[in-house]
C-alpha cells in the first residue's frame, strides 16, 4: 500500500498536584482512568488525511525503540492474514501478551512513529503541536522527549501505545498510567508548568487505516 | 543546538553530533543538572563509540569506562573552576555520568558487539560534504542507504523544490504534505520538509549514491 488513511483526534485535559500524590499502582490506574474518561474539552478531529509508507518508515526509523526496517510490510502481512490469505509470516499476532515468539516489534514501533509524525506537524495544526524531537530515551519511559519549536524551553513527554483493538480508550489509559509516575519524579527537578504530557494511542484494527487519539495533559497548579 | 545534534546523529555525522552533545552536556554539568547531563551523555558516548568502531577499535566496554572517567574529571574540574557547587551536587552529577555509562555498556552487551568481528570485515565509510550539506552512506538490508542533512534549521518549500526537480529532468513520483518522492536515474529518493534526503539503493555503489543525493540537495528551495 502506498499511503494509509490517517484518522486522528485530539483532546486536552488538565491534571493537578492531587493526581500526582498517590504512588500505589491501583490508585495510579484509577487516576489514569479518571483523566481519560471524564475530563477536559470535547474530542476534536484533526485534519490529517494520509501518511505515505516512506514517511511512516522514516518516522519509525527515528522514533522506535526496537528495529523495524519495513514496518509497513509487517502490517500488510497481518492484514492479509486476517482476511484469510495464507502467509509464511509467523508473527501473525502482533500483540499477544506473554508470547514473545509470536510478537513483532512493528506494532509498537508504528505507534511510536505515528506519534512522532503527528506531533512534528507544523502546517496542519501549528497551534497544537509544532514540536521538535529532543531525544528518544532507550530502555526507559517516556517514549519521546520533545520541545516546542517556538519555545524550546518548554518540553513535552510523549508516551505512545499501539493496539489491535478498535477501542483506543484502554491504550490511552495505559499511556497515562505510565506518564503519571514520570511526572511524579519530574516535578522534583523541573517546573511542571513548563512540561506537557502527550498520551498517543494508535489502532490498526481496520486494514489500511490508522486511528490515532492524542491526549494532551497540561499541569494545572 | 539539540536539533542539530539529533540531525547529525541521524545522518551518521558522528563527529559533529559528538561535539554538539559535548557542548550541551558541559552546559548541563555547569548548571548542575544531573538529569539533563545523563540524557545528553548517552548519545555522546554512542557517537564516540561509533567513531571508535570506524577506527577499528574493538574493546568498546573498556573505552566506555575510559571516556566516563575523563568526563567525571571534567565534572570535578568544572566544580572547582566555574560554578560553585556543593559536594552533593557533584556526587549527583558523577552518579548520572556513571549511570549513563552503565546504560551504554548494557546496550553493548545486548548487541554482543563486535569482539568477534575482525577490522577488515568493515567496509569503507563514505562521507561527503559540500556547502554545508553532509551525506553519509550506510549499510541497509536492501543495499546501501544514503542519508543527507543540512547543518541548519530548514523548512523546505516542497512545491518549488518539486518544480525545480522537474525542470532538471527528474521525476517527482509523489508529493505529500511533508515529503517528495523523486526518481533520479532509476533510484527513488525521499526529500523531507526539514531538508533531509534519504535513498536506499540496491544497485548503486556507495560513492555513486552519495553524489546522487548531494546533487538532489542542490535542488532544494528553502521557505
Amino acid at each position: 500500500m502506498i499511503a494509509y488513511h490517517l484518522e486522528a483526534s485530539y483532546r486536552e485535559v488538565g491534571f493537578t498536584p492531587i493526581d500526582l500524590q498517590f504512588w500505589e499502582r491501583d490508585r495510579i490506574a484509577e487516576t489514569a482512568r479518571d483523566i481519560v474518561a471524564g475530563r477536559g474539552q470535547r474530542e476534536r478531529r484533526l485534519d490529517f488525511s494520509s501518511i505515505h509508507f516512506r514517511e511512516l518508515r522514516d518516522a519509525v526509523d527515528r522514533a522506535a525503540e526496537q528495529v523495524a526496517v519495513r514496518p509497513d510490510w509487517d502490517l500488510e502481512y497481518y492484514w492479509n492474514a486476517r482476511r484469510g490469505i495464507l502467509t509464511y509470516y509467523s508473527p501473525l499476532f502482533l500483540g499477544v501478551d506473554n508470547k514473545s515468539y509470536l510478537k513483532s516489534a512493528s506494532l509498537e514501533c508504528i505507534g511510536e512513529g505515528l506519534s512522532l509524525y503527528l506531533l512534528e506537524d507544523r502546517f496542519k495544526h501549528p497551534d497544537l503541536f509544532a514540536l521538535d524531537l529532543f531525544c528518544r530515551p532507550l530502555g526507559s519511559s517516556p517514549d519521546l522527549m520533545m520541545s516546542y519549536r517556538l519555545d524550546p524551553s518548554r518540553l513535552a513527554l510523549v508516551e505512545a501505545k499501539a493496539t489491535e483493538d478498535v477501542n483506543l480508550k484502554a491504550a490511552l489509559v495505559r499511556a497515562v498510567k505510565q506518564l503519571i509516575p514520570i511526572f511524579q519524579g519530574w516535578q522534583n527537578h523541573r517546573d511542571l508548568t513548563k512540561t506537557d504530557g502527550f498520551a498517543v494511542a494508535t489502532s490498526i484494527s481496520t486494514p489500511g487505516v490508522f486511528k490515532v487519539s492524542v491526549l494532551k495533559m497540561v499541569f494545572v497548579p | 543546538m539539540r536539533k542539530h545534534a539529533l540531525l547529525a546523529l541521524w545522518a551518521g555525522d558522528f563527529e559533529r553530533a559528538r561535539a554538539e552533545y559535548d557542548t550541551l552536556s558541559t552546559q548541563a554539568l555547569d548548571k548542575g543538572d544531573p538529569v539533563e547531563a545523563r540524557l545528553l551523555y548517552v548519545p555522546e558516548l554512542l557517537c564516540e563509540l561509533s567513531l571508535s568502531i570506524e577506527r577499528g577499535e574493538r574493546d568498546l566496554p573498556r573505552r566506555v569506562t575510559e571516556l566516563t572517567k575523563e568526563k567525571e574529571t571534567r565534572a570535578r574540574d568544572l566544580h572547582q573552576t566555574t560554578t560553585p557547587q556543593d559536594a552533593a551536587t557533584r556526587e549527583r552529577l558523577q552518579a548520572a555520568l556513571r549511570a549513563g555509562a552503565t546504560t551504554t555498556k548494557r546496550a553493548l552487551k545486548r548487541l554482543r558487539l563486535l569482539r568477534s568481528v575482525k577490522p577488515e570485515d568493515t567496509s569503507r565509510q563514505v562521507r561527503l560534504e559540500s556547502e554545508g550539506r553532509f551525506v553519509s552512506v550506510f549499510s541497509h538490508p536492501a543495499g546501501v542507504e544514503a542519508r543527507s542533512y543540512y547543518r541548519g534549521d530548514l523548512t523546505v518549500n516542497l512545491e518549488a523544490t518539486g518544480d525545480r526537480l522537474n525542470q532538471r529532468g527528474h521525476i517527482v513520483r509523489s508529493r505529500t504534505d511533508r515529503m517528495l518522492e523523486v526518481e533520479v536515474l532509476r533510484e527513488v529518493m525521499e526529500v523531507f520538509i526539514d531538508g533531509r534526503i534519504r535513498c536506499i539503493s540496491e544497485s548503486q555503489d556507495p560513492d555513486g549514491i552519495g553524489h546522487l543525493v548531494q546533487e538532489i540537495g542542490t535542488c532544494i528551495v528553502v521557505v
